[in-house]
C-alpha cells in the first residue's frame, strides 16, 4: 500500500524546502525583497496544494522565478535554467501558471523589512529627541537594535507561519520586542501609554494618536472635527481615553508577545529526516512506479 | 490599502478555477493586442456588462507577460472610484482572464471628437478625477507611468477612471534604479528624457499637466516626432532647464542641452491657453514644472484654488459624451 | 506658419490667421494689413489669383474649411431665405421650404450648376425683398425680448442684494443692543455672569435661523415673481449642491507620528548627528548623490514612506478579525 504523509511530515518537508529558498536567491544575489516574496509564494502555494500533488523542487524554483518577476528583478528562463541544475524551462514555466493561479492571482506582498525601517526611525524621533529619554540609548545603540532585529527577521519570520497571523508592522515590532524588551517597551509606553505629563499637554492640542483609528473611515473632516471635540473635552473624558489608550497598548503588546511565540516554534529540519519524508513522497506523487516495483518483486518470488 | 494590510489576498476571487468561467459570458470580440484580447460580455448573475481581458498564455519565452503581471498585481490592491475596478480574474487551461468593468468610451475620442465642445466646469471635473484617482495609486506607493487620453477611460455614468496598469510598479528601495524608458513619448516627463532612473511620482504629476493642457487646446501639446525631437519640442513650449532653475539636472545620465530656448513667459502662456483662466494656468504652471522636485504632488494639485472657483466641475453625469453618429461598433480598437 | 512670411506659431504665438471666403486660404494677420490695406488685390498664393478685398478677411472658427466655408454659405442663403416655422401654415410646407434651402446649400456647396443657383438665390432676393426685411424686423425685436429678460434678471439680483444689507444692517444694530442688554443685566441681576450669557446665546441662536428662514422665504417669493412675470423660465429640478472636497476622503490626516525636520542634501554632515533629524550615514550618502537628486529623489520621501508603512495596519488584529467574521465566508 501506499503510505501517505502526514500533515506534520508535510510541515517538516515543507520547512526543509523553505530554506532552500532563501539558498535559491542568495546563489542568484536577488534582494530581500525577492526573497521574502518568494518565501510568501511557496507557503501559500501550499495552504491549497499537497506536496503529494506537486513536488516542492520545482514549485520553489517556480516561486522564485515569478518572485523574482513580480518584484521587477527579471532573469531570463534560460540564465535561471542554466544555473540550477537538474530542471527544465518547461517544467518552470508550466508551473508558473499553476503557481500563480493558487496564489489566487494575488502578488502584491507587503513584508515586514520596511516598517521594520520605519520603527527605527521613529524610536529616534520618540527616545531621543528633544532630548534622550534613556541615559544609555544613542543613535548606535537604536542602529544596532535595527540591524539585530532584521537579522531576527530573516531567521524567524521568513520561514514561519508569523506572515499569516499577524499584520508586518506587528512583525517588525515583535522582533525589535525580542531582540531589545527594555527598549522597545519604553518606546512603545511612551508612544501609545503618553506615560509622561508634558505628552499629555500635547494631547490636549489636538494631537492626539490613536492605535487603532485606521480601522475608521479617514475623511476629510476628521481632523477638524477632532480639536473641536478636544475643546469640549472634559476630565472625565480624558480619564476613558487614558483607559483606553491602556487597552490598546495592551492589545499591543500581548500581540508582539503571541507573534515571538510563534515565530520561534519552527525547529530546524534536519536533512535525515526530509530525506525519508522525500522517499515516502515519492511513490505517493508516482504510485505507477511503486506498482511496477511490487509487481517486478512478486514475478520474482513467483520465480 | 489604506486599511489594514493582511498577508492573505484581501478580496475573495473565485477559487481555481472551473466554476468562474461559467459566471461570465464573452460575446463579442473588440479588440486584441499583442498580448491579449478583449471581449464584451456580461456577468451571468448579476447581468453587469463587463470587459474581459484575455490574456494569452505560453506565447512568450519567459512565461508570463510582465506587463499582464504587473497589472493583475496592482489592480488587485487598488479600489477607487477613479481607478478601474478589477472585477474578477480567472483562469482557463491556457488563459489568464481578467474581468474588468465595462468603460465604453476614453479622453482621446472626446477630445478627437470636434462635435463635443468642453466647459472649464467639464475640464475641471476631469482633472479632478484624474487627480483623485493617481493620488489614490500614489499614496499606495504606486506609480502608474504610462497616463494619456487614451488611457482615462469613460464609464457610462460619466466617471473618469485610470486604466492600464501594464506599466505600473510600486516604488522600490531608495536605491532601486527604475527604467527611463516608460511612458508614452508625448507625455513624458523631462527627467525621463534625460535617462533618470531614480524619479518619483512626479512624472505622472507630469503627464496629468500634458494632458491638462491638450484638453484645453483639442491638439496634442507637446508632440515629438522621436525621442530627440520630444526634448526639442518640450524646451522650445517651457524653455531648456538649467542648473539654475533645475538643480542637479546636467548630473542626469542623459541630459544635454541642445539648443537653448528661454523660459517663456507668464503672456506667452496666456496667450497659447487663451480660454484659461489665471487659476487654471497657475495648476498649468505648477503641473508642468521641469524640476521634478519643484512640480506639484497630487495632494498640492487637488487643493489648488483652481478647483474652488467657479465654475464648479461638472457633475459626472452631466460630462459631454462621443457624439452618437460617429459610432462604428467594430472600426475602433478598444484599448483596457 | 503663415506660408508667404513664414512667421513660425510657436515663436510669434499670438500671431492670428485670417481667411478670405473667396478662396479660404489661410494668411496670417500682418501679412493681410500689408497686402491689401492699399485695396483689392490678388491672393498671393501661387496659381489663386483671387481678387480679395481686405473688409471681407474674417478669423477661422472650424479646424475644417470645408465646414467653414459651408458655414459661410449657409448664412448667405439664411439671410435671405430667413421664414421660420411659424410662417407657413402647415408643417409640411415649412419642411418643403428647408428642402428647396438644402438644395441651393448642396450645390452652392459642392459647385454644381453654381452661375445658374446664384442667379436663383439674386431673383428669389429681389421678389421678396419686403418679406425679408420685415421678418428681419420681428427677430431682432425676439432678441431685445432676450435683452429684456437679462436686465430683469440683474434687478432681480440687485433687489435681493439690497434686503440681505438691510438684514445685515438691523443684524448689526440688534447687536449692539443685545451688548447694552447684557452689560445692564450685569449690573443689576443676581445671576452669574455665566447664566446671563448662556441664556444671550440661546436668544442669539433662535434669532439667527429665524432670520435665516424669513431670508429665504422673500428670496424664493421673489423668484416666484419674477418667473412667473418671463417667458423664457424653463422650470430645472432642484439642484442639491453637496460641499465640495478635493480628496473625497481618500487622505490620512491622522498620521500616527510626528516627522522629524529632514535636512537638505547641502546640510547633512557626515560626522554630525545633532541636527535633530534622523541619523542613518547611509541613507545621508545617497542624499548627497547629484543624480539621484537631479531625477526628484528626495530623502523626506524615504522616510515618510518607512513611517507610513510602519504604521499601516499596526490595529489591525487579525485573530479578532477571524472570530468576528461571519462563518459563511469562504
Amino acid at each position: 500500500m501506499i503510505s501517505l504523509l502526514t500533515p506534520e511530515e508535510e510541515a517538516t518537508y515543507l520547512d526543509f524546502y523553505s530554506n532552500n529558498i532563501i539558498k535559491t536567491c542568495n546563489f542568484f544575489k536577488m534582494p530581500t525583497q525577492v526573497k521574502l516574496t518568494a518565501a510568501s509564494f511557496f507557503k501559500k502555494f501550499y495552504l491549497v496544494n499537497s506536496v503529494m500533488e506537486y513536488h516542492p523542487k520545482n514549485i520553489l524554483y517556480t516561486c522564485v522565478f515569478l518572485a523574482a518577476k513580480s518584484e521587477n528583478y527579471f532573469i531570463s528562463i534560460d540564465s535561471f535554467v542554466r544555473a540550477l541544475q537538474g530542471t527544465e524551462a518547461a517544467h518552470i514555466l508550466d508551473l508558473e501558471f499553476i503557481v500563480l493561479q493558487s496564489l489566487k492571482f494575488t502578488l502584491l506582498v507587503h513584508h515586514p523589512v520596511r516598517p521594520l525601517y520605519g520603527f527605527f526611525l521613529d524610536f529616534q524621533a520618540v527616545l531621543l529627541h528633544p532630548e534622550p529619554v534613556m541615559y544609555d540609548v544613542s543613535v548606535d545603540t537604536l542602529g544596532n537594535l535595527y540591524n539585530r532585529a532584521k537579522d531576527w527577521l530573516n531567521e524567524h519570520a521568513v520561514t514561519s507561519d508569523v506572515t499569516f497571523l499577524f499584520t508586518p508592522p506587528q512583525i517588525a515590532l515583535a522582533a525589535m520586542y525580542d531582540t531589545d524588551k527594555r527598549i522597545t517597551d519604553r518606546y512603545l509606553k511612551r508612544k501609545f501609554l503618553k506615560e509622561d505629563k508634558e505628552k499629555l499637554n500635547v494631547i490636549k492640542e489636538g494631537d492626539e494618536e490613536q492605535p487603532d483609528q485606521n480601522t475608521e473611515p479617514q475623511n476629510e473632516e476628521s481632523e477638524k472635527q477632532g480639536v473641536v471635540k478636544e475643546e469640549s473635552e472634559t476630565n472625565s473624558h480624558h480619564n476613558i481615553k487614558l483607559h483606553t489608550q491602556r487597552e490598546h497598548y495592551e492589545t499591543l503588546v500581548r500581540t508582539i508577545r503571541k507573534c515571538i511565540k510563534i515565530a520561534k516554534e519552527v525547529k530546524p529540519t534536519t536533512r535525515e529526516e526530509s530525506k525519508e519524508i522525500d522517499k515516502k513522497c515519492f511513490f505517493a506523487l508516482n504510485p505507477k512506479k511503486l506498482i511496477d516495483k511490487r509487481i517486478k518483486r512478486l514475478a520474482l518470488e513467483e520465480k | 490599502m489604506s486599511t489594514p494590510v493582511v498577508a492573505s489576498p484581501p478580496v475573495p476571487l473565485k477559487k481555481r478555477s472551473g466554476p468562474a468561467t461559467h459566471n461570465y459570458s464573452k460575446e463579442r470580440k473588440v479588440g486584441e493586442g499583442t498580448y491579449a484580447v478583449v471581449y464584451l460580455g456580461h456577468q451571468v448573475t448579476t447581468g453587469r456588462e463587463i470587459a474581459i481581458k484575455e490574456i494569452k498564455t505560453g506565447i512568450f519565452k519567459d512565461g508570463l507577460d510582465m506587463s499582464a503581471l504587473r497589472e493583475v498585481k496592482y489592480l488587485q490592491e487598488l479600489r477607487h472610484p477613479n481607478v478601474i475596478e478589477l472585477v474578477d480574474v480567472f483562469s482557463t487551461p491556457h488563459n489568464l482572464n481578467l474581468v474588468l468593468e465595462l468603460l465604453p468610451c476614453d479622453l482621446e475620442v472626446l477630445i478627437k471628437d470636434k462635435e463635443v465642445v468642453f466647459t472649464m466646469g467639464d475640464i475641471k471635473s476631469w482633472m479632478l478625477m484624474t487627480l483623485r484617482g493617481i493620488h489614490h495609486c500614489h499614496r499606495n506607493f504606486i506609480l502608474h507611468r504610462d497616463l494619456k487620453p487614451n488611457n482615462l477611460l469613460i464609464a457610462p455614468d460619466g466617471q473618469l477612471k485610470i486604466a492600464d496598469f501594464g506599466l505600473a510598479r510600486a516604488l522600490g528601495n531608495p536605491n532601486e534604479d527604475l527604467s527611463s524608458n516608460v511612458v508614452t513619448r508625448w507625455y513624458r516627463a523631462p527627467e525621463l528624457l534625460f535617462g533618470a532612473k531614480h524619479y518619483t511620482g512626479a512624472i505622472d504629476m507630469w503627464s496629468i499637466g500634458i494632458i491638462f493642457a491638450e484638453l484645453m487646446l483639442r491638439v496634442p501639446y507637446l508632440p515629438g516626432k522621436d525621442d530627440v525631437d520630444q526634448l526639442d519640442v518640450t524646451f522650445k513650449a517651457l524653455g531648456t532647464p538649467t542648473e539654475q532653475i533645475w538643480p542637479n539636472v546636467s548630473s542626469l545620465p542623459m541630459y544635454n542641452a541642445l539648443t537653448v530656448y528661454a523660459q517663456p513667459s507668464r503672456q506667452e502662456l496666456r496667450n497659447r491657453f487663451s480660454a484659461a483662466t489665471e487659476k487654471a494656468l497657475d495648476l498649468m504652471i505648477m503641473l508642468t514644472q521641469l524640476d521634478p522636485s519643484r512640480r506639484c504632488d497630487s495632494t498640492r494639485a487637488l487643493l489648488h484654488d483652481f478647483f474652488t472657483e467657479l465654475p464648479r466641475p461638472t457633475e459626472p453625469r452631466d460630462l459631454p459624451k462621443k457624439s452618437i453618429k460617429k459610432e462604428e461598433p467594430d472600426a475602433k480598437r478598444r484599448k483596457i | 506658419m503663415c506660408p508667404i512670411c513664414k512667421t513660425d506659431k510657436y515663436l510669434s504665438p499670438n500671431m492670428t490667421f485670417l481667411i478670405n471666403p473667396e478662396c479660404y486660404h489661410k494668411i496670417c494677420e500682418s501679412c493681410v494689413d500689408r497686402i491689401f490695406s492699399l485695396g483689392p488685390a490678388p491672393c498671393p498664393y501661387p496659381k489663386c489669383g483671387k481678387i480679395l478685398r481686405k473688409n471681407k478677411f474674417k478669423q477661422q472658427v472650424f479646424d475644417d474649411l470645408r465646414i467653414e466655408r459651408e458655414i459661410d454659405i449657409r448664412k448667405k442663403v439664411g439671410n435671405v431665405y430667413n421664414k421660420t416655422e411659424e410662417d407657413f401654415p402647415s408643417l409640411k410646407e415649412y419642411n418643403q421650404y428647408l428642402e428647396n434651402i438644402e438644395e441651393i446649400v448642396f450645390k452652392l456647396n459642392n459647385d454644381v450648376d453654381v452661375v445658374e443657383t446664384l442667379a436663383e438665390l439674386d431673383k428669389y432676393e429681389q421678389e421678396h425683398k419686403l418679406e425679408i426685411l420685415e421678418k428681419n424686423m420681428r427677430e431682432s425685436e425676439k432678441s431685445a425680448d432676450l435683452v429684456k429678460y437679462q436686465e430683469a434678471m440683474e434687478r432681480l439680483k440687485q433687489e435681493k442684494r439690497k434686503i440681505q444689507e438691510k438684514m445685515d444692517l438691523e443684524d448689526l444694530n440688534f447687536q449692539r443692543e443685545q451688548q447694552q442688554k447684557l452689560l445692564d443685566k450685569m449690573a443689576t441681576s443676581s445671576e452669574t455672569t455665566e447664566e446671563i450669557l448662556k441664556q444671550l446665546e440661546v436668544q442669539k441662536q433662535s434669532r439667527l435661523t429665524s432670520r435665516r428662514k424669513q431670508l429665504q422665504s422673500i428670496n424664493e417669493n421673489l423668484d416666484r415673481q419674477f418667473n412667473s412675470a418671463n417667458p423664457f423660465h424653463k422650470h430645472l429640478p432642484e439642484e442639491v449642491q453637496t460641499p465640495f472636497t478635493p480628496f473625497k476622503g481618500d487622505r490620512d490626516l491622522n498620521k500616527k507620528y510626528t516627522m522629524l525636520p529632514v535636512l537638505d542634501a547641502e546640510e547633512i554632515m557626515d560626522t554630525d548627528n545633532s541636527h535633530g533629524s534622523y541619523y542613518d550615514p547611509y541613507m545621508n550618502k545617497l542624499a548627497k548623490v547629484k543624480e539621484f537628486l537631479g531625477a526628484g529623489w528626495r530623502l523626506n520621501h524615504v522616510y515618510e514612506r518607512a513611517l507610513d508603512e510602519a504604521f499601516i495596519g499596526l490595529g489591525c488584529i487579525i485573530e479578532q478579525e477571524k472570530t468576528s467574521a461571519k462563518p459563511t465566508l469562504v
